[in-house]
């Protein structure tokens, strides 16, 4: 059977995946990069995912045992994400287009964490609260686009935890650290009040910030609370946040689904907040595997494949990447 | 002295309910706990916003802008009454077509007055906008508003709504600089002005893309 490869590289991440024709998923192989001194550096990044891309892709060709002449299509992110690394993926996805002679499709990073969350959780038209790192946003189909209902004014949710992480010392990533330590801190306090550690809360309208936040959860360590606690209210405050813009969003759609996508759903808090959430109104919470929810190769293939089967392939003078491509910038033809 | 008729909307935060007080009608809005957050979390936004909206609400009893008044509250359990205002959302009149641009300038123009008196609403999506017959607008649902508020949450009020037409009426192509027009109509010496305003909303507007 015929096989679509994704090429994932917006930003830390560059990974190739693939998914049969059928929607069977073939797991991706990834690599990230890691700022040395924290900081976000695109360049490097890029250098990063062109150094390792070529071994990248054969050790998963041949580790999948994948035939060259089954391969269908190239899929690969061509925005939104940083310019840099958008480059390395869109340029080893036209040369190996071009090697195997088959079509490339250029696909939107954001709906792919759609798709790859409808095709593997089987839910049909959800409300999408997308969380990762430079991205914070609840998408939303209508009128024959994914829409934009709600999103955040300034950082990423994800990077704003790493923000916050590294001014700790907490190495990038550091969501899963900070999740730890809430853990830890719920477990040897189960009684404790919150009214104790108030941090902003900030939901404008649908949309979100965490800049305030991020700067009053310092200021929390400054001030002598431990590492545990403020991780701990951090993730209350800023989970039931995003939680209720999602809520709003259901209840503005009238849509009956959640997805969640990104690597902050990695997060078991926010899962089960969004559980809750949606129990209360009688919606359904789903989220794909965790390696699913973070960049992957596996849904851009996803996404390219939805797409191929509506022939919307992309013309070598089309696939320039765009670093701000909008959400709802193409026609969703699919169903 | 209140008498329930029907739920109105069971919205994300509250249940709406209609009924007559006193021999008038009304509405009945209830704050429930929402479980999924902390409750001392929850407690603290619950009476935030009630009393947010409590005092937004009477600083406009006494102005031209039309929104529900002020009838009874209860802040400890979570609860607000307020006078019945007729009509539907503009979110369902944009949707019928029953309104259009016409309205969205008018709207415009009305943000502006509100911004004048020195409050922000916070949650400018158009189904906290309401449209009589008539025409009339009204606001509601002021749980988010800030009185004498900072430049930027006047342009986030335009974002807000900036993005709910994009995303649930883009059929009006258009519609926010429409919106502009009417927002920029009005010639009160208020500070900010109706252009430092716009600045700040298109700063805004340029700002939300990647962030990296
Ligand atoms: N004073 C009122 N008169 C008539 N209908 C109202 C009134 N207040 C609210 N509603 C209806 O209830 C809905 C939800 O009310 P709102 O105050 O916006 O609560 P929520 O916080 O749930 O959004 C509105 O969209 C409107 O249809
Ligand atoms: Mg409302």
């Amino acid at each position: 059977m015929g096989v679509i490869l994704g090429i994932e590289s917006t930003a830390h991440t560059f990974s190739i995946g693939g998914v049969l024709a059928d929607g069977e998923t073939i797991p991706s192989s990834s690599a990230l990069y890691r700022p040395k001194d924290g900081g976000i550096h695109p360049r490097e990044a890029a250098d990063h995912h062109s150094l390792i891309s070529g071994d990248k892709i054969k050790d998963f060709i041949e580790e999948n045992n994948i035939p060259l002449e089954q391969i269908d299509a190239i899929a690969f992110s061509q925005g939104p994400g940083l310019g840099p690394c958008l480059r390395v993926g869109a340029s080893v996805a036209r040369s190996l287009s071009d090697k195997l002679g088959v079509p490339l499709i250029g696909v939107n990073h954001c709906v792919a964490h759609i798709e790859i969350g409808r095709l593997q959780t089987g839910c049909d038209d959800p409300v999408l609260l997308y969380v990762s790192g430079g991205n914070t946003q609840v998408i939303a189909r209508k009128g024959g686009r994914y829409r934009v209902i709600g999103e955040t004014l300034d950082i990423g949710i994800g990077n704003m935890l790493d923000k916050f992480a590294r001014t700790q010392g907490i190495p990038f990533p550091g969501g899963p650290k900070i999740e730890k330590l809430a853990l830890e801190w719920e477990r040897k306090n189960p009684v404790t009040s919150l009214d104790n550690i108030i941090l902003p809360y900030a939901v404008h309208g649908m949309d979100l910030s965490f800049s305030g936040i991020l700067t009053a959860a310092v200021q929390k360590i400054s001030d002598g609370h431990t590492l545990e606690e403020v991780c701990w209210s951090l993730q209350e405050h800023v989970f039931s946040s995003c939680i209720e813009v999602a809520e709003r969003a259901l209840a503005h759609t009238g849509k009956k689904e959640l997805l969640l996508g990104g690597g902050v759903a990695c997060n078991e808090r926010i899962r089960k907040m969004s559980e809750l959430m949606c129990n209360d109104r009688g919606a359904i919470a789903y989220w794909p595997e965790k390696q699913y929810c973070v960049d992957n190769g596996t849904m851009i293939a996803e996404l390219g494949r939805r797409m191929l089967e509506h022939n919307l392939e992309t013309k070598l003078e089309d696939s320039a990447i765009d670093p701000s491509m909008r959400t709802d910038h193409a026609e969703v033809v699919w169903t | 002295m209140w008498r329930q008729s029907e739920i109105l909307h069971q919205g994300a935060e509250a249940i709406v309910i209609s009924g007559y007080w006193m021999g008038d009608k009304s509405v009945l809005k209830i704050r429930n706990p929402r479980s999924y957050r902390h409750p001392d979390l929850d407690r603290r936004l619950t009476r935030q916003r009630l009393s947010v909206e409590v005092r937004a609400l009477t600083k406009l009893h006494s102005s031209t802008i039309s929104c529900p008044s002020l009838l009874d509250v209860d802040i400890d359990n979570g609860w607000i009454l307020l006078s019945y205002i007729d009509g539907e959302t503009l979110y369902e009149s944009l949707l019928s077509g029953s309104s259009g641009f016409e309205q969205i300038r008018d709207l415009g123009r009305l943000i502006r007055e509100l911004h004048e008196l020195g409050i922000s609403h916070g949650d400018l999506t158009t189904h906290n906008i309401m449209i009589n017959q008539e025409g009339d607008l009204s606001l509601i649902d002021f749980g988010l508003s800030k009185i004498i508020p900072e430049i930027e949450q006047l342009g986030l009020d335009l974002q807000v709504l900036n993005e709910c037409l994009n995303a649930s009426h883009h059929e009006y192509e258009g519609a926010i600089e429409v919106l502009i027009e009417g927002y920029l109509s009005s010639h009160n010496n208020f500070l900010p002005s109706g252009d430092e305003v716009i600045g700040r909303f298109n700063a805004i507007r340029g700002r939300v893309r990647y962030h990296a």
